[in-house]
């Protein structure tokens, strides 16, 4: 008796796994199906290219290990074009998660004309990389440009510089231009600070917390899901980041604004190094993986979750 | 009493004079654009931080919508907007069923391809426009919308991750409820999740059309019929390095280009910031 | 924890996958190049008269733009069985669009070439040698002189057909040179005269002398290095190591750049990376008395977006000079695509291209100086101001000129790149000439000799 139920208990137990294994691959399939045909095909070949001598025109040649050895022993842009990036990451991605933070923190509340800040602080998002980008930047910070036009006739101006010409000004112009940009993590905080019941608050302040109180106790671990998701995804965009230096400064003067991603681009379409570019591609991965597997290692301490109830 | 209503009104003078002030800042560029757009060539350049054009000249967007070799903007737009929507609503559409599958369901090789999925958002997009752009050209994709609408709806792993992120703050006992009452997988998605992270899809579909809007690489590549051009290409062909470029024009088009995303945007960002709050959810 | 191990055991997995994947890759090249040779044979035997469609791939602005369409149509009219499909864009991606399509063996029939990137295509066997059609005479070239031939020509095969004369030339504002009380320059002008020139018009009016060093950075170097022997230029005759052996022409050029860069007498490299289109030259906007290095077809954008009459002249010669250092150079090419379905008709549009007298009086000499002196002569009489202009500094410079040295190489780009560097660094005075000079050798030298393997 006691055997027949413990045999009825796990075939039901293993229907169930089953059940569950067919359903979570039917709902992931439309991503399985794409990352197969659209993804894991090129995502191989560029690994193959990384192992190549590859000029796009012609067919690749085996070279082994040569590419990453030149990497790390002969090539001094692949190391100015790390510490750029390093520079960019570490100063304009906390700056513009902490801006995106606060500003949704401000617009959280449907208050009057608050819509309408919702919209004036996005719109700067939405320019993004266009032509006009690039115009409008050395409109305001070129040698001609507004803030120089603001300086001169305040008498702070002794020689007309180009701020983002000149080596020690280029990259910071560009950080700028990324915190002013920060639109996007703005708007997925504001949909995840929405997301917080608001009974959670009620019985707060029935319990007499304050408002600072309210933030620590239950705004931010609330909120630790979607901040790790913000933190990922900029981070991993700022090591990628690409179109800000490649229209508006082209990585000069000397590159001193050579974004990693710029010189791959560089190495593959400008100098036919494909292979070369392929290398420094998967180098970079490894280094994003890197950050992101830590980041991910140590969520467990610091993300809160409801589902996490098991 | 009274100071307190004081401090009240101070406070929220403070706050929406912070916000004038700094929002000023915030979007000085983006009316600059849109003034230059009206400003004869002339003054384009030499008041160029202006924000206000001495006339308003419509020449800008009259020149401008003639287009290249006689192709108008209203095919460009067209165009766009084609792509555009058609790959927003796939990308919202699968994405949302893939992170329910990641987030909810408990099945084998779950953290192996959610792993294998971080890291295709690691390599660098460009070394993959060669070996994507073969594959493409292998399936006879080429110079057609394929290459950019039809992937669009095998999900797209940042949606994807968004949308799990979100799934982590609805709590399981909803879906156990939902069980007890007799749904299965697809109705605990449907009816519970889904209509629960709304504010999290909506956010994707508006970066979603705003990132497949201005995406120029893709079209660069794939399409070659000029009157198939979406506006980001066209935009880019008013400048040439070697050739007087009509600014004025570009400047108008720019503008107008921006007035599709704009309106998403303000259309959608009322859902979601009514999001879950209105829903009553208990905790 | 876990997820840590799925992310590691996801890249254990792809590196494992990788090594299946590579025969894949190989495959599709090897299919590529099947593709391209069968496409050759195929192609003799098909008939002058069955309908065709080709396509036709250029940059350029809008100008262009309207202009080539206007031919591509005049043409289609007289050959009513060829049709184009024309596919055109801005300068900006148009590289990146032709080796994708390169890598995919799907390159445009006909397509706009430049001279930087010519042989890197040519050596790679993906280009057409035209030269049989032009001894069939198929492509007549019989009113053309050699000096514009001779851009297109490498290992003696004809890859791409000049679409126009060029050649570097200095603009300036003769208003500005009057207001300074100097002469303006003539032909004759040589390196010492043209620094006291600039350093005058400074001190007197306060402007920018020049926007740039004569020739700029790349050509203003090879310039000077080709003044001062009879076989030197920046790269050897078969592109695998540098064409000139002494340092100190490199030293001198950029000694004298920095010299005017410490008088004020030339911007700093931040002010001149900020002029991206001919709207924004200091010369148009009255900073600057010269533009020292921009090429001859860019007078008519130029004169354009100034508004007032400009002049040009020369580069400056060298006092000791062994040969003249400005040469004819083609502004752009249209090549046929090796592999191409129909390469009797693709020829036959270039021939139409650049012999067509009414083609040409559509384009009004928008891409150079045609080559043709025929076509030349019947343009003349209609031409605009500026058009006219450099038709005539195009003759100067045949007088005044040494045949064009060798193709720039595969590598030219990222030595372009590092030559752009070191000039930025002796700039801001971040190295010495030099130590530039040897650095220069030293990096080029690597990535010739890698290129070259």
């Amino acid at each position: 008796m006691v055997n027949i139920q413990t045999v009825k208990n796990k075939r039901k137990s293993i229907n169930k796994s089953d059940y569950n294994n067919l359903a979570g691959y039917a709902f992931i399939s439309p991503w399985l199906i794409g990352f197969i045909i659209f993804t894991v095909l090129p995502m191989l070949m560029a690994l193959y290219f990384s192992f190549t001598k590859y000029d796009v025109l012609s067919t690749p040649k085996w070279i082994g290990l040569e590419n990453y050895k030149a990497m790390f022993t002969s090539d001094d842009r692949f190391r100015l074009a790390l510490g750029v990036t390093f520079k960019y990451v570490f100063t304009a991605i906390p700056l513009r998660l902490i801006f995106a933070l606060f500003v949704a923190m401000l617009f959280v509340k449907n208050r009057k004309l608050v819509p309408l800040y919702r919209t004036v602080y996005y719109l700067p998002s939405i320019i993004g990389g266009s032509v006009a980008v690039a115009v409008m930047w050395r409109q305001l910070f070129g040698v001609n440009g507004a803030l120089n036009g603001v300086l001169s006739s305040l008498g702070l101006l002794d020689r007309q510089i180009s701020w983002i010409g000149n080596p020690n000004t280029a990259l910071w112009t560009l950080v700028l231009l990324a915190v002013w940009q920060f639109g996007s993590p703005m708007l997925i905080f504001l949909a995840g600070l929405k997301q917080i019941p608001s009974s959670y608050y009620e019985s707060a302040s029935i319990d007499g917390a304050n408002g600072i109180q309210q933030f620590t106790k239950i705004t931010l671990p609330m909120l630790t899901p979607i901040i790790l998701f913000n933190l990922v995804m900029q981070i991993i965009s700022g090591f990628m980041a690409f179109t800000e230096s490649y229209i508006i400064t082209q990585g000069g003067p000397f590159d001193r604004t050579l974004f990693y991603a710029l010189y791959l681009f560089q190495q593959g379409f400008q100098f036919y190094n494909m292979g070369y570019a392929c290398a420094l591609a998967w180098v970079l991965l490894l280094i994003m993986g890197a950050f992101t597997a830590i980041i991910f290692k140590s969520s467990n301490y610091w993300v809160y979750s409801e589902s996490k109830g098991e | 009493m009274k100071s307190i209503k004081m401090r009240r009104i101070s406070g929220t003078i403070l706050y929406h004079g912070f916000i004038w002030i700094f929002g000023f800042f915030m979007i000085y560029p983006v009316l600059w654009l849109v003034a230059s757009s009206f400003k004869d060539e002339v003054e384009i350049f030499q008041k160029s931080y202006s924000l206000i054009p001495s006339s308003l000249q419509f020449d800008n967007y009259v020149q401008g919508w003639k287009g290249f070799g006689g192709i108008t903007f209203g095919t460009f737009f067209r165009n766009s907007f084609v792509i555009v929507i058609l790959s927003t609503i796939g990308q919202v559409a699968s994405s949302a069923l893939v992170a329910y599958g990641f987030a909810r369901i408990k099945f084998v090789g779950q953290k192996v391809l959610f792993g294998c999925m971080i890291v295709t958002m690691l390599l660098p997009s460009q070394v993959l426009m060669i070996p994507q752009y073969i594959l493409f050209s292998q399936l006879g994709w080429v110079n057609s919308f394929k290459p950019l609408v039809v992937p669009s709806y095998f999900g797209y792993p940042f949606f994807i991750f968004l949308m799990m992120q979100f799934m982590e703050g609805i709590p399981r006992e909803l879906d156990e409820a939902a069980r007890i009452d007799g749904c299965n997988q697809w109705g605990i998605f449907f009816r519970i999740l889904l209509p629960l992270i709304r504010p999290a899809m909506i956010t994707s579909a508006i970066f979603s059309f705003y990132w497949k809007w201005q995406d120029f690489f893709g079209p660069l590549l794939y399409i070659k019929k000029p009157n198939l051009y979406p506006v980001s290409l066209a935009l880019k062909m008013f400048s040439d390095p070697a050739a007087v470029t009509d600014w004025g024009a570009m400047f108008a088009m720019s503008t107008l280009s921006l007035v599709p995303v704009f309106i998403i945007f303000v259309m959608c960002q009322k859902y979601i910031v009514e999001g879950i709050s209105t829903t009553g959810l208990k905790g | 924890m876990k997820k840590w191990s799925a992310l590691l055991l996801a890249m254990a997995l792809m590196i494992s996958f990788a090594l299946f994947g590579c025969s894949n890759a190989d495959d599709t090249s090897s299919k590529d190049n099947d593709s391209a040779g069968t496409g050759t044979t195929d192609t003799s035997q098909s008939g002058n008269n069955e309908k065709v469609t080709m396509r036709i791939t250029w940059w350029g602005s809008q100008t262009r733009h309207d202009q080539t369409l206007k031919v591509l149509e005049m043409f289609q009219q007289k050959y009513p069985n060829i049709t184009f499909e024309p596919e055109f864009t801005a300068w900006d991606g148009y590289w990146e669009k032709i080796a994708a399509e390169a890598a995919a063996g799907s390159l445009p029939d006909v397509w706009q070439q430049d001279y930087q990137y010519i042989s890197q295509y040519a050596n790679k066997n993906l280009l057409l040698d035209l030269q049989p059609y032009v001894d069939e005479g198929k492509l007549d070239l019989s009113d053309v002189d050699q000096n514009s031939i001779a851009g297109g020509i490498i290992n003696d095969k004809l890859y791409g057909i000049n679409l126009g004369n060029n050649s570097l030339c200095m603009i300036y504002d003769p208003e500005i040179f009057k207001q300074a009380g100097v002469a303006e320059p003539t032909p004759e002008l040589t390196w010492e005269d043209y620094v006291n020139v600039v350093k005058t018009i400074h001190e007197k009016t306060g402007l920018y002398g020049d926007e740039n060093i004569p020739g700029n950075y790349f050509h203003g170097l090879n310039h000077y290095i080709r003044q001062h022997g009879p076989e030197y230029d920046l790269y050897s005759e078969d592109g695998t190591k540098l064409g000139y052996d002494n340092d100190k022409w490199f030293e001198e050029f950029f000694s004298m750049e920095l010299d005017l860069i410490k008088a004020g007498a030339i911007p700093l490299p931040e002010v001149r990376n900020e002029i991206k289109t001919p709207e924004d030259s200091l010369l148009v906007s009255k900073k600057s008395a010269m533009i020292g290095a921009i090429n001859s077809n860019q007078i008519v954008a130029t004169a354009t977006a100034a508004g007032r009459p400009l002049k040009m002249t020369l580069l400056p010669k060298a006092k000791d000079q062994v040969r003249e250092g400005q040469y004819i150079k083609p502004s752009m090419f249209f090549s046929v695509t090796q592999y191409t379905k129909y390469p009797d008709q693709a020829v036959e549009f270039v021939n139409y291209f650049i012999n067509d007298i009414e083609a040409n009086k559509v384009m009004m000499a928008e891409r150079g100086v045609p080559i043709s002196a025929k076509v030349r002569e019947a343009l003349k009489p209609s031409l605009p101001d500026a058009q006219k202009q450099m038709f005539d500094y195009v003759d100067l410079v045949i007088e005044n000129s040494s045949p064009i040295g060798p193709p720039q190489p595969a590598g030219h780009a990222e030595i372009d790149k590092l030559l752009k560097t070191l000039e930025e660094q002796i700039c801001y005075e971040q190295i010495t000439p030099a130590a530039a000079a040897a650095k220069f050798r030293e990096e080029a030298t690597k990535i010739l000799s890698q290129n070259a393997q």
